[in-house]
């Protein structure tokens, strides 16, 4: 080998080790993660993103929701199974410690986490959380020292399924609790987590430093929670690297821009379901016909690919791609565009161009006002108000202030056409077209006996296959009622520097170390 | 002059009753409540929502639920918060100090801009530095506050790199990262009444400057630096006084957008999340502090008079 070649290898050699190195997990160092507003940290009081993924450094939940399937994958439960059809068992890990060198907590005073603890949790949730529902739980009880029971009326395989289920309870100690009080609790959050809180101004500082007794060996030092609440100087902060993390990126108009941006990295996961409701009690909206008109009145795959993609795509149904159900290709057929079509199904329902070449039925114009919040999609729904207006359809926007439009859609709203997001979560199909919750989480007041049944099976079937087909089932029938117009679904991201490693995206909750992940910055 | 302070000060209490309860009717009938949000969530417990109605008392007819706020207050207690559910003098306290830093170097930043540039332009009338001042004026008034923000903030942040672009510094680590973060928000907020009082200043000044007092000054030999700070700004003053203090109102309102853009934790923020939110307690005693906040501003404006111009006496 000559001396030039010898160089070369070792220079390879070198490059190499330096790359491994360079690429190793390296413990120390802290995670500046930007938020908009947290003003408290009781974790079962909030249904804020922000004061979730607070929360969830401090507290450890049963199970999480995996990063790569959304199943439920083992945390502080290291297994579970149905005993019986409507109760469930859970095993706790052994030997976990609740954090230490607090009021509560002297140092070397910490206690083990045990059954009675997740018995104590969950009895709490059910009587505070405001934000999530656990379903009809009857019971809880511990069986042992690391084996509690939850017993509910009715088989209810969402309790672990659903992200906004039991997945949202994480164990606290009673202790605190009753040392703080509610209200204080909410500012002296104690759990077994990750990190324990060093501290906490309302919207101003937060910060946490590592548990060094933790089940889990954790990377970093330290986590502290920036506060930025404008969206569009978090997004600067992560570029001037004054944080390293924004755990949600909430205007989707600004990936294309973030996308390219040097030293960043978007990480996709789940996201939004996008589309309009209808009140389906609201006349004309009450007739199945000018539902069905309007839904084929639009070039929906127009306005998505002009304003969403690549950055969600095309929704043909509410179920969304990311929970626990089948897709269901042919709903694609359900969704037509066919502006003569539309014509003349209004036309066949009385609605005729008058004189001013809007159509209209017994002097009164066809009206389609759109209420929506502010968002990117008001550009979707630009274009479709104006492919209706090209069709003599008298079709406008109404913006409104999130509060006035959400007492709007539950008082039953005058204009009968909304636009619709929601996470669609497992139960959403229930929450959101059931009968039984018209004019709270249903503003489409939609009641079909058929669909009720459909939704009710489904939430008490064990069995998947069975759950599935109800579920999708349902969801054909919800759409041929055209009490929706799908438009699309939206990818969710989160704004991560690329000196941080082994980051996933929040989903229920923001976990910087399981048993998959284990967050690190170089 | 402490009687006509005392009497003053009494005086807010009635204001400040009316304020609350505007406030409060205006927040009970305009559309959109705070438990109608939560139930808007696809994922929402109806029931612990319902009963959380119940405990805060939303339930109640609206004038019940004065009632028992006005009791509250009597008491000092401006309610609990229903989003965050923490009492809301507690959250109120701790932001609003750094909103009246804020507010004051605001005030300070415009005074310090307007005094000498309004000066210079009345001097200068039709002159160069009279169009210099005159710019600044139009431009300062004609920029949207937020707007100014963010360029500001991209230039001195994140393209040179001179000041931070966000948060509030900490007095632990030194006046220097205190009052680093301070420039940007502070020179934001305080342009637009700069531009204002530049003009007025200029305007005054140029009147004064024609009285026939600034003329026998000035025959009498008196040296023209002498003549514009001691016989005219003197007198020029009072009615920039006035406005800078009226206008106080105004930086508290322009607190709550600058707040957001520059991350600055005050109650601007806290009152805006809660009008988003239609958090009731936390947006009334928003509301009742800035009045008060405002009040006893334009007080000590009155009372500055005193100081600037001895004929007036308060009795």
């Amino acid at each position: 080998m000559t001396n030039a070649s010898r160089l070369l290898v070792g220079g390879i050699v070198l490059a190499l080790t330096l790359t491994a190195t360079a690429t190793a997990q390296q413990r120390g160092g802290t995670l500046r993660i930007a938020y908009t507003s947290i003003t408290q940290l009781d974790p079962y009081k909030t249904a804020a993103n922000d004061e979730i993924n607070a929360a969830s450094l401090v507290f450890d939940p049963l199970f999480i929701i995996g990063k790569d399937d959304f199943q439920p994958i083992p945390h502080l439960a290291e297994s579970w199974e149905a005993v019986d059809a409507t109760t469930w068992e859970f095993h706790l890990r052994q030997g976990v410690m609740f954090q230490d060198g607090n009021e509560v907590f002297p140092e070397g005073q910490a206690r083990e986490v045990t059954a009675d603890d997740v018995v104590y949790s969950v009895n709490r949730f059910l009587e505070v959380s405001t934000a999530f529902t656990l379903g009809n739980v009857t019971n809880v009880e511990a069986v042992d020292r690391y084996t509690v029971r939850i017993s509910t009326a009715d088989p209810d395989p969402f309790l672990v399924t659903d992200v906004n289920r039991l997945a949202r309870v994480v164990i606290v100690p009673h202790e605190a609790v009753e040392l703080y009080g509610e209200e204080g609790f909410a500012r002296n959050p104690i759990g077994s987590g990750p990190f324990q809180l060093t501290s906490f101004v309302p919207d101003q500082s937060l910060a946490f430093e590592r548990n060094e007794d933790y089940w889990l060996d954790t990377n970093l030092d330290a986590v502290e929670f920036v506060f930025i609440p404008d969206p569009t100087v978090q997004t600067i902060a992560v570029e001037a690297g004054e944080v390293d993390v924004v755990p949600y990126l909430f205007n989707i108009d600004s990936v294309a821009q973030l996308e390219d941006a040097p030293g960043i990295v978007l990480h996709p996961r789940g996201g939004s379901y996008r589309g309009l409701g209808i009140n389906v009690t609201t006349p004309p909206f009450d007739e199945l016909a000018v539902r069905d008109a309007l839904s084929k009145a639009m070039d929906i795959d127009a306005a998505v690919a002009a304003v969403v993609e690549p950055f969600g795509h095309r929704a043909y149904g509410q179920v969304p791609p990311w929970v626990d159900f089948e897709q269901d290709p042919s709903l694609a057929d359900l969704w037509e565009y066919d502006p003569e079509e539309a014509l003349q199904i209004l036309a066949e329902a009385g609605f005729n161009p008058g004189p001013d070449g809007m159509l209209q039925r017994n002097g009164q114009p066809l009206r389609v006002a759109i209420k929506t919040v502010a968002g990117s999609q008001v550009r979707v729904l630009t274009i479709l108000v104006t492919q209706l207006r090209e069709l003599g359809i008298d079709a406008s926007l109404q913006q409104q202030d999130t509060a006035v439009w959400a007492e709007d859609l539950q008082t039953g709203n005058d204009t009968g056409v909304f636009f619709d997001y929601s996470f669609a979560g497992t139960t959403g199909l229930y929450s959101l077209f059931h009968s039984s919750n018209a004019g709270m989480t249903n503003t489409h007041f939609y009641a079909n006996e058929q669909v009720d049944e459909l939704l009710d099976a489904a939430s008490r079937t064990v069995d998947f296959e069975e759950r599935n087909r109800l579920w999708l089932e349902a969801q054909r029938l919800i759409m041929q009622d055209r009490a929706a117009i799908p438009l699309y679904f939206e990818f969710g991201y989160s704004v991560v520097s690329d000196r941080v490693h082994d980051w996933v995206a929040p989903w229920g909750g923001l976990h910087l170390v399981s048993l998959e992940n284990n967050v690190w910055v170089e | 002059m402490l009687s006509y302070t005392l009497r003053r000060l009494v005086a807010m209490l009635p204001v400040l009753l009316g304020i609350a309860f505007i406030t409060f009717a205006l927040v009970s009938f305009a559309p959109g409540d705070a438990i109608r949000l939560m139930l808007g969530s696809e994922s929402a417990n109806v029931a612990n929502v319902e009963r959380l109605r119940h405990e805060l008392g939303l339930d109640l007819p609206w004038y019940e639920q004065f009632w028992r706020y006005l009791g509250g207050l009597v008491k000092g207690d401006l309610g609990t918060s229903i989003t965050s559910r923490q009492p809301v003098s507690h959250l109120i306290f701790q932001r609003f100090p750094n909103t009246l830093v804020l507010t004051t170097a605001s005030l300070l930043v415009a005074i310090l801009i307007a005094l000498p540039l309004g000066v210079l332009a009345a001097a200068q009338h039709n002159r160069p530095g009279d169009y210099l001042g005159m710019g600044f004026a139009m431009l300062g008034v004609a920029m949207p506050n937020f707007w100014l923000g963010l360029i500001l903030l991209i230039v001195f942040g994140l393209e040179l790199r001179w000041l931070p672009i966000r948060g509030i510094g900490s007095l632990d680590k030194g006046v220097l990262d205190y009052a680093s973060h301070l420039v940007l928000p502070a020179v934001t907020l305080g342009t637009s009444l700069a531009a204002i009082l530049t003009r007025l200043t200029r305007n005054t000044m140029l009147d004064v400057l024609g009285e026939d007092y600034v003329r026998t000054a000035r025959a009498k030999g008196a040296k023209p630096n002498r003549v514009l700070f001691r016989h005219a700004l003197r007198n020029a003053l009072l009615p920039v006084v006035t406005a800078a203090g009226m206008q106080f109102g105004g930086l508290l309102g322009g607190a709550v957008v600058i707040e957001t853009v520059f991350s600055w934790p005050g109650l601007g923020l806290l009152s805006i999340n809660a009008i988003r939110q239609r958090d009731l307690p936390m947006m009334q005693g928003s509301v009742l502090v800035f009045a008060t906040c405002f009040m006893l501003v334009t007080l000590l404006t009155d009372l500055l008079y005193t100081a600037i111009n001895p004929r007036i006496r308060y009795g």
